[in-house]
């Protein structure tokens, strides 16, 4: 290959620097963003609260609809979260769901299904027991 | 030659064409067929984005059997038909599999069936597309070894997000991706981010990316950075924020969650994307 060709080889479209450019850009705001919450984020344990979403009839009982939210800045594995119903009637035993992972400041969802008589959400109180790490 | 033999030759190719789709769709899509987290996402998976899916995945079959399609095709005809028959092909092979697996059955209900066996035929018609390159390789007179032609730029990177995607696929559904992501701090994420792009950018040197034009040795070393490597590992995260999406890894999310998430999947997909050279 004459030193010519090898030159007009080289010689790089304006469009490949311009994407190359932009895609820089785009490397470094994930960068940047990164290293902003590595020095300057905080790293508050998981910081769970369940909550009920909706309650709503079903075939043979009620499907209580839970949002569970980790305010924290850490993540939370295997969440354990107990519904017991409370009021008048005849005493049931708490139900308890499992949720397996909740990212910082995330939001997962769950549902109880309480048989038998029709409950409101008043009448429901939930407990959210603990987690492990990761 | 009689026409008699033209007739048989003309469907021996044709069935070793066949052949070698459905060869390439198993090599490809065995490690997603036999990944419980696929078969889950088969029956849960919002139907809105399994039609995404599907249908940002025809566009991408037609112009990769421009690249490698395992015939030789010379219209753009020719190449929707391809990526056609490798969606047909790889639906067979993924039926075939998971009813073999017991995964699906007459019992199962049609929509299970169909969530499970659309959402393995993408990566699978991927694989169907690649047969070519994977087994043909040199196997026959005048056909090019794909990675000996000479790309143009838009087509490098075309590749590269075909590579991105086809890593990216296998690990993208899994359970660990998204806990590997809760275990690492952002410190981690920052080096992981670093050691990407390092891979990257020395697989584009070491492949010499279009056999050799588009990365000369008279270039300074941040030419191909700034031309491949960089708009390499935006492709890789592209195709994992995508795939995420997809895959409804992203649902309830705070941004630096995604961010990380994001950067876990990029680490596989960029060299997925750099080594497309390689693997497809």
């Amino acid at each position: 290959m004459s030193r010519k060709d090898s030159k007009k080889r080289n010689a790089r479209p304006t469009l490949e620097w311009i994407v190359g450019v932009v895609s820089a850009i785009v490397v470094l705001g994930i960068l940047a963003f990164l290293s902003y919450e590595a020095l300057f984020g905080d790293a508050r344990p998981p910081d769970l609260v369940a909550t009920i979403d909706r309650v709503e009839a079903v075939e043979g009982g009620t499907l209580v609809v839970v949002t569970l939210s980790n305010r924290g800045d850490q993540a939370a594995a295997e969440i354990a979260v107990e519904a017991s119903v409370e009021g008048d009637g005849p005493e049931r035993a708490p139900k308890e769901i499992r949720f397996d992972y909740v990212a910082s400041h995330a939001v997962r969802r769950g549902a109880f299904v309480i048989e038998g008589l029709a409950v409101t959400a008043e009448d429901v109180r939930l407990r959210v027991h603990g987690y492990v790490e990761p | 030659m009689t026409r008699t033999d033209r007739e048989a030759s003309g469907t021996q190719r044709a069935m070793r064409d066949l052949g070698r789709a459905a060869g390439g769709a198993l090599v490809f899509s065995l490690p997603m067929l036999m990944t419980m987290e696929l078969w889950w996402l088969g029956f849960y998976l919002d139907r809105l984005r399994m039609l995404v899916l599907v249908l940002s995945a025809l566009p991408l079959l037609v112009v990769l059997s421009r690249h490698v399609g395992f015939e030789q095709t010379r219209h753009w005809r020719d190449d929707v038909v391809d990526a056609l028959i490798a969606l047909g092909i790889s639906g067979v092979v993924c039926i075939v599999t998971l009813t073999l697996f017991g995964t699906i059955s007459v019992q199962t209900p049609l929509d299970e069936t169909m969530g499970k066996v659309v959402i393995q035929m993408v990566p699978a018609s991927i694989g169907a597309l690649l047969a070519k390159s994977q087994f043909g390789a040199g196997s026959d007179e005048g056909e090019d070894d794909p990675a000996d032609q000479d790309e143009s730029y838009g087509g490098e990177l075309f590749l590269m997000a075909v590579g991105a995607l086809f890593l990216g696929f296998n690990v993208a559904p899994t359970e660990e991706m998204m806990l590997i992501s809760y275990q690492m701090t952002e410190w981690h994420a920052l080096c992981l981010v670093v050691l990407s792009v390092g891979l990257m950018h020395g697989f584009v040197f070491a492949l010499g990316f279009a056999g050799g034009s588009e990365v000369s040795p008279d270039a300074p070393w941040w030419s191909p950075f700034l031309r491949l490597t960089l708009p390499g590992y935006v492709i890789a995260i592209s195709v994992s924020l995508y795939l995420l999406w997809v895959f409804a890894r992203l649902d309830g999310l705070h941004i630096d969650s995604i961010v990380m998430a994001t950067v876990v999947l990029a680490f596989p997909s960029a060299i997925g994307a750099a080594a497309a050279r390689l693997i497809l």
